[in-house]
This record gives C-alpha cells, sequence and structure tokens, in this order.
C-alpha cells in the first residue's frame, strides 16, 4: 500500500513540479502571480485532447496520433502564453497597470479560460483513450510503462530548463531579472524579450504537465484549477520565484499528499490531501517563509 | 471629520445611481412589467442584497486595509454552516434533528466564528507579502468546503443541513405577510427580501461609522504607507487582524443570509467561485467607497438575470443549467478583467485613492 | 535593566550585512539626553541602514540597542515609536491622500478611537480628537502650516513636506528623534526655519541624532558629530575636532564629487516624488 501511494506520489509530484516551475519563472521574472496558470494546464490538455480524439467520439476531434497531438498543444500552450504576454500583459505594463490590478486580472482571467472549456467541452471528463496498462516493477515501485514515461520526460524537460536557466544568455538573464530587477535592466537586458521568452516556456511547460494531468486522471475542465492548490503549496514550500525550488517543492507535496492518503480520514476523502497540501503550506509560512530555496528578502 | 474620505465626483456617483435606476428597469422592462415582473425584482434583490453585505465585508479587507482575500466565501460558508447547526434543523442522509438556538443569537456566533477564521488567516500571512494572504485564502475557501464534506457526522456531507428556514420565518410580523399578499408575492420570500435588506443598511451605516472614526484612519494610512503608519507607532499587523476579523463576520454574516435563502446548506453551496462574483461586484462598485459594492451588486445581479435568458439563447435551451452558469462565470470573469484594466476605481471608487503595488 | 547610564540612546556592537557586504558595524553611539548629535559620511556608508536597524524597521544581524536604559533591539518598529523613539525618512512618507490635519491627527500616541472598544465611548473618543486637534494645530502653527491645514498632503511643496513630517513626529510625543536628511529638497529659506524648529525644540530637552550632508549646517549647530565611513564609526566628537581628523578628510576628499552626484539625484527624485 505505502509504496503504491509512493509510486503514485512520485508521479503526481513530477507532474506538480513541471506544472509549477512555468509559475515560478513568470513570478520570478514579472513579479506576478498568475492565478489563471492552472487553467493554462487544463488548456493544454484540452487542446491535445480534440487533436486526438477522433470526429465520432466525444467531445469530437481531429484523430492524430496521440504524441502528435501532443507536440502540437505543448507549442499552442507556447503560444497562448506568449499572446497573453504581448496581447494583454505588456500593454498593461505599459499603461503602469499596478500589481493589486494584474494579480485581480489573472483571476478574472482564469474564470474566462476555464468557463470558456467548460462551454466548449462540457463538463465531463475525457481519457486520451490511451487505453489499460499493467503497473511492472521499476526499481522496486509498482508503475505502468506510462507513469515512468511521464516521469522520464518530466525530468528530462526540468533538467534541460536548468541547464538553459544556468548557461544559456536567457536563462541568465531571467535569473538575473528574478534577483535584482533594477540592476538587470540598468545593465542593459531586454527586458520586454526576456519576458516573452518566460511566458512562451511558462505556457508550453504548463501544457505538458496539464496533458501528464490528463494522462493519470481525466481531462476536465477544472482540473487545472484543483491542481493550482497543490502547484500553490510546491511553490511556497521550494521558495516562489525560484524554478530549481518549484521542482523539489513539486516532488515533496506531491509524494506527501498523496502518501496521506493512507491516513484513516484521508482514505475515505481522498480530496482531503488538499488539506494535507495547506497543512504544509501553512507550516512553512510560520517556519521559513521564503521556502527552501527563496531569498529572505522577497517575502515581506 | 475627514470629508475627504468619501467625498467623491458627483458627475461620477450620479452616473452610478442612474446605473441603478437603469438596472432596476432593465428588471421590469425585461419581464415586459407583468405580474411576475414584482416576482423576478424580488429574487435578484435578494441575491443583490446577500451579495452587497458580502461584498461590503471583502471591502473592508480590500478596500479599506488593501489585504487580498481570494477565499471569501470560506467566511460565508463558517456563518452559514454555525448559524443553520445551532438553529432548529435536519441533517444528514436521514434528516436527524437538531438544533433549538433562536436565529439572531445563532447568526452572531456564526459571524464571530468566521471573524475567528479571520483571526486563523492572519496568523501565518499578514507579516508576509500581500500575495501570501491570496494563495493561502484561496487555499482556504476550497478546503474548508472538502473539509464540510468529509465531516458527515457534523455537516450532513453531501446531504447537507435543511429544514432551517422557519427560524426566520418565525420572527415575520403580521403586517409583511398582509403587504406580501397585496404585492402577490409568497410572504416568505418578501420577509427575506426585507430582512436582507434591513442588515444591508445596517451594516453600511456601521461600517460607515467605524470607518470614518480614528480606527479607520489608522487604516487608511496603512493601505497607503505601511511603513509611515508603523514610524509613528501604529501596529500595523494588529490592525490588519481586526479588518480581516471584522470583514470576515460580515461575509459570515451573507453567508447566513444565503443559507436562508437557499433553505438548504451544501458543501457544494459554497464554491470557490461565489468569492469572484463578490470581487466582481466590489470591483464594478469601486472598492473603497462606501455605496459603491451596494450599488456593483444590484447592478451585478440585474446584468446575470438578464443574461440567463440571453444565454439561454444563445445556447439553445437544451444546453441545459450548466451552460447557463459557465455563461454567468465568463461574464463575471470578462467584467473583473474590463474593470481593472478599463475603470480601476469602478463606479464609485476615486481614482487617486488605487491601491497600486501589492505590499 | 534601568541603570543610571547618562546615556538616552546607546548602540553597542550593532552588525548589518546584505547577503556578506557589511552595511553596518557600529562598535558604539551613544548619546547624551537633550543634546543635537550629526552622523555624517559620504555615500553609502551605513547612515540609513543603521537608522532602520535602530529603529526596528531592519533587523540585526546582532548588537544590543538601549533606550531610556531599556533594550529595545529586536522591537517592532510601532514599539520602538511608541517608546519616544521617532525617525523620519529620507523620502518624505507624508499621506498624500490624507490632509495635513489628519497627518497629524494619525499620528496623536492617546486616541483610545483608534482601539476597536473605543467604538463605545463616543463621548472620550470625542473630547480626546477636539484636545489632539488643538495640540496639531498649536503644532501647524509653529510649524507655519496652518495656511494647508487642509489640504491634501500630497499637494504640499517638498518643504512643507519636511516640516509636516517633522510636526506629525512631534504628535507622538518623542523623547528622542531621527530625523534622515531633513533639509534635502528643501529650498533654502524654509531649510534655516526648520534648523531653528529643530534647535527650539533642543532647548525644549529633546534629543536628536541628525543625518545630514550640509557641512556647514553641520558644524554650526551640532555639539557632537559622528563620522561613519564603510558600516563604522571613524571619528566622534566636537564638530571643530571632526573637521580637522585625517581619516575624516580622507574619506570625504574622495567621495566629494560623488556626493555632490547624489545630492542632485536625491533632489531630481524629490522633485518626481511630487
Amino acid at each position: 500500500m505505502f509504496l503504491d501511494q509512493l509510486a503514485n506520489g512520485i508521479v503526481l509530484g513530477t507532474i506538480i513540479a513541471i506544472s509549477a516551475v512555468g509559475l515560478s519563472l513568470i513570478f520570478g521574472v514579472t513579479g506576478l502571480v498568475n492565478f489563471a496558470h492552472g487553467d493554462l494546464l487544463t488548456l493544454g490538455a484540452v487542446f491535445a485532447l480534440v487533436f486526438t480524439v477522433p470526429g465520432d467520439v466525444d467531445p469530437g476531434g481531429i484523430g492524430l496520433p496521440f504524441w502528435l497531438a501532443v507536440v502540437l498543444a505543448v507549442v499552442l500552450g507556447g503560444v497562448v502564453g506568449g499572446l497573453l504576454e504581448r496581447g494583454l500583459f505588456r500593454p498593461l505594463r505599459d499603461r503602469e497597470v499596478g500589481g493589486i490590478a494584474l494579480l485581480v486580472i489573472t483571476i478574472g482571467l482564469a474564470l474566462v479560460v476555464r468557463h470558456v472549456i467548460l462551454l466548449w467541452i462540457g463538463g465531463d471528463g475525457y481519457g486520451y483513450g490511451l487505453g489499460l496498462q499493467r503497473r511492472e516493477s521499476f526499481l522496486g515501485i509498482d508503475l505502468t510503462p506510462r507513469d515512468v514515461m511521464i516521469v522520464l520526460v518530466s525530468l528530462a524537460v526540468m533538467a534541460g530548463l536548468g541547464l538553459f536557466l544556468l548557461h544559456s544568455r536567457t536563462g541568465k538573464a531571467m535569473r538575473a531579472l528574478a534577483d535584482n530587477p533594477d540592476l538587470a535592466e540598468a545593465s542593459g537586458i531586454d527586458v520586454n524579450r526576456v519576458i516573452l521568452v518566460t511566458w512562451i516556456i511558462g505556457g508550453s511547460v504548463g501544457a505538458l504537465g496539464g496533458i501528464f494531468l490528463g494522462m493519470t486522471e481525466q481531462v476536465r475542465y477544472n482540473m487545472g484549477f484543483n491542481l493550482l492548490l497543490l502547484i500553490f503549496a510546491a511553490v511556497i514550500l521550494g521558495g516562489i520565484g525560484t524554478a530549481f525550488g518549484a521542482m523539489i517543492g513539486g516532488l515533496i507535496i506531491g509524494i506527501v499528499t498523496q502518501v496521506s492518503t493512507l491516513l484513516p480520514v484521508i482514505e475515505t476523502n481522498t480530496d482531503l490531501k488538499l488539506a494535507v497540501a495547506l497543512g504544509i503550506m501553512i507550516i512553512v509560512l510560520l517556519i521559513r517563509p521564503q521556502g527552501i530555496l527563496g531569498k529572505r528578502e522577497r517575502v515581506s | 471629520m475627514t470629508a475627504d474620505a468619501t467625498a467623491i465626483p458627483r458627475k461620477d456617483a450620479l452616473v452610478g445611481y442612474a446605473l441603478v435606476a437603469l438596472a432596476i428597469l432593465w428588471i421590469f422592462a425585461g419581464n415586459g412589467f407583468s405580474s411576475t415582473s414584482f416576482n423576478v425584482f424580488t429574487g435578484v434583490m435578494i441575491s443583490a442584497g446577500i451579495y452587497a453585505i458580502a461584498a461590503l465585508g471583502l471591502n473592508v479587507h480590500f478596500g479599506f486595509t488593501g489585504l487580498l482575500n481570494f477565499g471569501h466565501v470560506a467566511f460565508m460558508a463558517v456563518g452559514a454552516y454555525t448559524a443553520v447547526l445551532l438553529v432548529p434543523h435536519g441533517v444528514g442522509r436521514l434528516g436527524v434533528v437538531g438544533g433549538n438556538w433562536p436565529l439572531i443569537p445563532a447568526a452572531l456566533v456564526g459571524m464571530a466564528l468566521a471573524a475567528l477564521l479571520g483571526l486563523l488567516l492572519g496568523i501565518p500571512t499578514l507579516r508576509l507579502r500581500g500575495d501570501y494572504l491570496a494563495i493561502v485564502t484561496i487555499a482556504v475557501g476550497e478546503i474548508l468546503r472538502l473539509v464540510a464534506r468529509a465531516a458527515e457526522g457534523l455537516t450532513g456531507g453531501v446531504f447537507g443541513v435543511i429544514n432551517f428556514s422557519n427560524s426566520l420565518q418565525n420572527l415575520r410580523p403580521g403586517f409583511v405577510t398582509t403587504i406580501a399578499r397585496e404585492l402577490r408575492v409568497p410572504p416568505a420570500q418578501f420577509f427575506l427580501l426585507i430582512s436582507i435588506w434591513i442588515l444591508v443598511v445596517l451594516v453600511w451605516l456601521g461600517l460607515r461609522l467605524l470607518l470614518r472614526s480614528p480606527w479607520g484612519r489608522v487604516l487608511k494610512s496603512i493601505r497607503e504607507d505601511e511603513e509611515a503608519a508603523r514610524a509613528l507607532g501604529k501596529n500595523v499587523v494588529a490592525y490588519k487582524r481586526q479588518s480581516l476579523m471584522i470583514g470576515g463576520a460580515i461575509g459570515g454574516l451573507a453567508g447566513v443570509m444565503l443559507a436562508m435563502s437557499f433553505g438548504t446548506v451544501r458543501p457544494d453551496t459554497f464554491l470557490p467561485l461565489i468569492t469572484f462574483f463578490v470581487w466582481a461586484i466590489l470591483l464594478i462598485g469601486g472598492a473603497g467607497s462606501f455605496a459603491g459594492p451596494i450599488a456593483g451588486s444590484v447592478i451585478f445581479w440585474a446584468i446575470l438575470s438578464q443574461t440567463d435568458s440571453l444565454a439561454n439563447t444563445l445556447f439553445s435551451s437544451s444546453a441545459g443549467g450548466s451552460a447557463v452558469a459557465a455563461f454567468r462565470f465568463v461574464l463575471a470573469g470578462a467584467l473583473i478583467m474590463a474593470i481593472m484594466i478599463f475603470r480601476p476605481q469602478g463606479l464609485f471608487g476615486k481614482k487617486e485613492e488605487l491601491l497600486l503595488e501589492i505590499k | 535593566m534601568k541603570s543610571s547610564s547618562p546615556f538616552i540612546f546607546e548602540a553597542t556592537n550593532v552588525r548589518k550585512d546584505f547577503g556578506g557586504v557589511v552595511a553596518v558595524n557600529v562598535d558604539e553611539i551613544c548619546i547624551e539626553p537633550g543634546t543635537l548629535v550629526s552622523l555624517i559620511g559620504p555615500n553609502g556608508a551605513g547612515k540609513t541602514t543603521f537608522f532602520d536597524v535602530v529603529t526596528g524597521f531592519q533587523s540585526a544581524r546582532s548588537g544590543q540597542v538601549c533606550f531610556k536604559g531599556e533594550p529595545i533591539s529586536g522591537w517592532e518598529p510601532y514599539k520602538i515609536a511608541r517608546q519616544g523613539l521617532v525617525r523620519t525618512f529620507q523620502l518624505t512618507r507624508v499621506l498624500a491622500r490624507m490632509t495635513v490635519i489628519d497627518n497629524m491627527r494619525l499620528a496623536a500616541d492617546d486616541q483610545p478611537g483608534e482601539r476597536l472598544y473605543g467604538q463605545f465611548l463616543p463621548g472620550t473618543v470625542r473630547r480626546k480628537e477636539s484636545e489632539i486637534t488643538g495640540r496639531a494645530d498649536e503644532l501647524l502653527e509653529r510649524f507655519a502650516l496652518t495656511r494647508v491645514r487642509d489640504e491634501y498632503a500630497g499637494r504640499l511643496s517638498g518643504g512643507q513636506k519636511k516640516l509636516l513630517e517633522l510636526a506629525r513626529a512631534l504628535m507622538v510625543r518623542p523623547k528622542m528623534m531621527l530625523l534622515d536628511e531633513p533639509m534635502a529638497g528643501v529650498n533654502p529659506a524654509l531649510g534655516e526655519s526648520l534648523l531653528h524648529y529643530v534647535q527650539e525644540l533642543r532647548d525644549e530637552g529633546m534629543t536628536f541624532l541628525l543625518v545630514e550632508h550640509d557641512m556647514d549646517v553641520v558644524m554650526r549647530i551640532s555639539e557632537r558629530v559622528i563620522v561613519m565611513a564603510a558600516g563604522e564609526v571613524i571619528a566622534d566628537g566636537l564638530p571643530g575636532e571632526v573637521r580637522t581628523d585625517r581619516r575624516v578628510i580622507d574619506a570625504y576628499l574622495g567621495e566629494h564629487a560623488a556626493e555632490q552626484i547624489a545630492a542632485a539625484e536625491a533632489q531630481a527624485r524629490e522633485a518626481r516624488h511630487e
């Protein structure tokens, strides 16, 4: 039982981690907590769904091979992220709209995106039609081959992202902006371009996270919003604004909440694992508000 | 004393009141001024009143103190559950009967517990940047609902709490029934409408007094410049905590009245989306103004009640309730965005007093 | 811990660093009651950070601060202010969207109406409010601000804002004031009257620690001058002694040009602020 939940936790944890990276990067670079991030995940999952489902199966799609659908959805997720920056957030920044207004705007955006999806695919849950798989033992833990693939691809994407942040010009600029916006701007970084790249990465990686979530559960209009709470817990635990913190925090939150479903009360009401995540979040805020990897100055 | 605090440009206020009048006219016109139009009006104004109270509470948080509370529904849920479990009610699958409190003390305890929730929420968050309060409140709003669903022994789980409405209707004086019959509205509905709007006025008056007092002056200084307030010896965290508690108690009251209007309380009565209706209302009316939350609520519910029929024609009546509900939320979200982008001060707010940066 | 120390303010071994860079490293700054002491030093010497640390706005890495014989290190800023140690800011922090008189009333330290329970004592609150308003009006009179009493504070000139900040701080009834560049961005005439008020208050028994850039002013009005550079106190003595101190001259001469640029910048910032 414990090993099963540990296995589920590792899968959930990597999904949270990869979904949290985008939120954390965007916060780091722009200072904006994007409450619509969860719904961008859903959007990615829905794109993949309508690309891969045949036309005669609900909600009606175009029947591409799954891998191609995933690639297209991830690209489209990046496009959506980029469009939000170019069409909404950059113009608002140029008009010097304040941080509070931006935060509230992301709340409105979340409502719009989530319910446009509801109008689009309805309230039911859908699968990608991938068929059931049997669990096999990997390194002593039972997982389906698909789970293993999700974990490995997520880890590879995060490793790639890590290398990008540490070594590429743009990645370094992103970290510089997150560390000290004034200094970075003064040192000649093209801030708008860096922010655009951040949104594109956040959107595409988020879409991938949404697809993975849809593969382990179902694609539903509110799936991303439900994951958002776990993502928040993850970024606060890891240190808000740090991409590496989001990865570590995501893994921990995924494993702890999933293993907590073995506890008597939560066993019968698995939704309550969200309460465990909230508990962790509040404890972190009380004893180390900057999280595992965060910097003290950012929190107050 | 602080005439400047609430003075709004006269033209803006006139436009605001005109819009309220138009909204009400719209409800009647949309129903052909027929005998049913007063019934529709009653229904809309019940919702508008409840959400006006909720928005007045959120206004204390956001409008007057700058606190980003995205979990207002949690306060409403605590107030509602507490009150309906104290008054005579049935609960759960079997409808087990319990409770013997009169409504008014029960509602007061509900408000007190909602205030207690505010106190607790403040502990991990108030010393940190504003975004942390936003994150924790949005999480608590969702999780309380899940806890209510799991705690079936207390809350009846998904079956909820029922048969408590008499605790309000028992207070109905005879003349209200007579008038209601004259107007051809169900007396229970009519009395609900009246009690809700009496509460709206009481809360509004109370907040006006409180926020124009020296206490409100300190709150205002915190909204404007926390550091300056600190340097002058004001305990900023304590004031924010009090603001959370007072706004939370008012939210709890709104929850009690929401319960009375629904007649049942289930965990899914308190979806996080309610919070965002309240936000839309507050932003329409203008955060930090006194009349704003009330006017905003009337306008918002007039729009919603009329768009329901619009949605029905848009998505054909076969689309069913979920499409209509979805359309409502798209509308609420779009309203929130549009107001923040084009008129962040809302109808009654003052542009100069807008809060810009997260502190 | 009440001692018979001759000092009203004692800061010992105060250390503060930002990510490994030492900002403040003060072994000892002690101040006698009723004196006017200036704290000078080149830009980045840690003067403002020292103010922030001793008034609780930033936490120190280590050190002990005593005020009126009581240790106040680690206290919240509001408690330190209530204890009677009040600061002003380099960039004025008047509450722009409140009137001048409300800025003053806000600062009063003893209005029960600021408490929730005070709402149940409307009579007391009203009496107190008129007493406070009286006190505020006297101070406004003294600082030549009566004319703008009912204006929004945001409409005042830079110099008037400085005066308001000083007057407002007095509403807290402090025993000692830390003034961070009270003359920056103030026209000379207003500056003179501001100095005049400071000296008057000192003669009435107030203690001042003053960060100031104008050397003429510092040498003219201070009883003692403390010089900081790179976070440390490098000289402490009578104005005449400090002026001729070798280390002080070294620290300053190299910085003189930078100093002037910084002053110009501060002025521009102030102007944009309005």
